[in-house]
């Protein structure tokens, strides 16, 4: 029985991969063209709407560092419905279809064909204080709130960026902005109380089985930005994403047999986040590090990474990054990406980078990326 | 005879150069209700959608004007620092959020007549379209009048990063 359910699945996986690669082509083709008639900077709506559509599209395209083969690594479709239902009211939705993921983390390789990503409220009662709930972006450091394909300077996400958090996080969360002697200012205090009944027992990533946290950024000087994370989290997540194994790249099609291998946290640990962005003359310099306490029971967990972002000319951009992450139980890894970045017509983003595994090769994704995306 | 003549043409050319800094000042416009004091850090905040709200409660209903148009290009270049350009990548980021730029409007005609009519509006028009304000029109600052005492702004600013507790 659970054998014909899993061909079930299987089947529908595929026909939902490869109406997600279709749709995920046609998009880029469309935007493509509308993005070329659009002026800049590209304005999906007047605001406020009360809804507004658009969503982002990319293909990305992998050869392992120990393979000749190159394999479309992952398409995906995202669609994102927005709007105004008052000045006060607003609210977000994001639908995301996704082929297959070749993120470099063994607990996000199945069952992520069709997901809810976000949908909230806002209720805003002034720029200080402003109440959402729903599904969010957990708000820890800078790369988890704007991860979209087309908006991130490598294909490859970093680690330190979902590996010791749930990327998502269902609750409420209260959050301003302002100015501080003339220099920009926000924070947001967050809460995820894990709907433990609504939980799908499937799910393969990271969730929180209860978190409560604090973000603040401000705008240290011209061009430097200051972000720091803190919260304390009950995490739920795959077995195998506990030791060196959790790095690994299973095959594509490749089924984690271990379906109870599950593992909730009694007890709130601390975890911790400092990102740094700094911007001048086109260049970018980004640093973001997260540091997961230990418990009696585990161990602690500690990634960071620093990258740089150096314009060319003509939209282009080369990427460097170096990455290190020590996970739950096992050795430090170290990780380096070099690559370049290509910003075309409109909101077509083409990006090639190598990624190169310092002390284990072979322990993480690493190779050759290609990935194609839009934003429309 | 020839310093009489100098000053002459010093003086006609420093009249011409005045002449060409008041025809490219910029006029930023308000809703004659909005008493908020508008600067250029209050500008930034509103143009780059990080201030939503006035003082009074009243939401912001900010205004651009087309992203080719010259008194777009040295609005930007004054109030937000850089170019056009240089803020795709923030839009973009903010997109992602649900939250589009400011609506554009077709003509310094159009921006009046809106922010006239628009309680919490706010706009840029070419100063010579406000020689003579029309009523429900508040003329907050004017934006790329020289002046010898005022300092010379940093123009290279880079737009800030997006997700910021978004």
């Amino acid at each position: 029985m659970v054998r014909i359910v899993r061909r079930m699945t299987s089947r529908a996986y595929r026909i939902v991969a490869s109406s997600a690669a279709v749709f995920t082509l046609a998009a880029l083709l469309g935007a493509w063209t509308a993005a070329a008639r659009a002026q800049l900077p590209a304005a999906p709506a007047s605001s406020p709407s009360r809804i507004q559509v658009g969503g982002y599209a990319s293909l990305t395209w992998s050869r392992a560092a120990d393979s000749t083969r190159v394999r479309l690594a992952e398409g995906n479709l995202a669609a994102i419905l927005s709007g105004s239902l008052t000045s006060r009211i607003t609210y977000l939705a994001e639908l995301d279809a996704v082929s297959s993921s070749r993120e470099n983390y063994a607990g996000r390789q199945d069952d992520r064909q069709l997901e809810v990503a976000r949908l909230y409220a806002d209720v805003s009662y002034s720029d200080l204080l402003r109440l959402r709930v729903g599904r969010f972006l957990t708000p820890i450091g800078q790369w988890n709130e704007i991860h979209a394909e087309p908006l991130t300077w490598t294909a490859v996400r970093p680690l330190t960026t979902y590996r010791s958090f749930a990327k998502y996080s269902t609750g409420a969360a209260l959050a301003g902005q302002g100015s501080i002697l003339s220099r920009d200012a926000g924070y947001a205090v967050w809460v995820a109380p894990g709907l433990l009944g609504m939980r799908d027992d499937d799910e393969e990533e990271l969730e929180f089985s209860g978190a409560v946290g604090t973000r603040t950024a401000v705008e240290l000087t011209r061009g430097l930005w200051l972000g720091l994370s803190a919260a304390v989290v009950r995490e739920r997540r795959p077995v195998s994403a506990l030791d060196d194994d959790s790095l690994e790249v299973p095959e594509p099609g490749e089924d984690d047999e271990d379906e109870d291998d599950e593992r909730e946290e009694r007890e709130g640990r601390a975890l911790g986040g400092f990102d740094l962005t700094y911007r001048t003359r086109g260049m970018e310099l980004r640093s973001e590090v997260v540091w997961l306490a230990p418990s009696d029971s585990r161990p602690g967990e500690r990634a960071g990474f620093v990258q740089l972002a150096l314009p060319l000319g003509g939209g282009l951009h080369a990427v460097g990054r170096a990455e290190s992450v020590t996970p739950l139980a096992g050795s430090r890894r170290e990780l380096w990406l070099g690559g370049l970045h290509w910003r075309g017509p409109g909101r077509v983003v083409v990006k090639l980078e190598h990624q190169h595994a310092g002390r284990v090769p072979g322990a993480v994704a690493h190779g050759w990326f290609l990935s194609v995306s839009s934003l429309f | 005879m020839v310093p009489v003549r100098l000053i002459t043409v010093l003086i006609l050319v420093a009249l011409g150069a005045r002449t060409t800094i008041a025809q490219d000042a910029v006029a930023v416009v308000v809703h004659a209700a909005v008493q908020d004091p508008i600067d250029v850090a209050t500008l930034r905040r509103v143009f780059l959608v990080r201030q939503r709200f006035w003082s009074d409660g009243i939401a912001v209903r900010a205004v651009n004007q087309p992203a080719r148009s010259a008194v777009r290009i040295r609005f930007t270049r004054e109030a937000l620092g850089g170019t056009v350009q240089d803020y795709s990548t923030y839009w973009n980021d903010l997109w992602f959020h649900g939250t589009a730029p400011p609506a554009t409007l077709a003509s310094d005609q159009a921006v009046l007549l809106f922010v006239a009519r628009t309680p919490g509006a706010i706009g840029y028009v070419d100063e010579v379209s406000v020689s003579e304000p029309p009523s429900g029109i508040r003329v907050a600052l004017r934006l790329g009048v020289a002046s010898p005492r005022a300092p010379q702004r940093e123009t290279q600013h880079a737009p800030p990063p997006a997700s910021w507790v978004r």
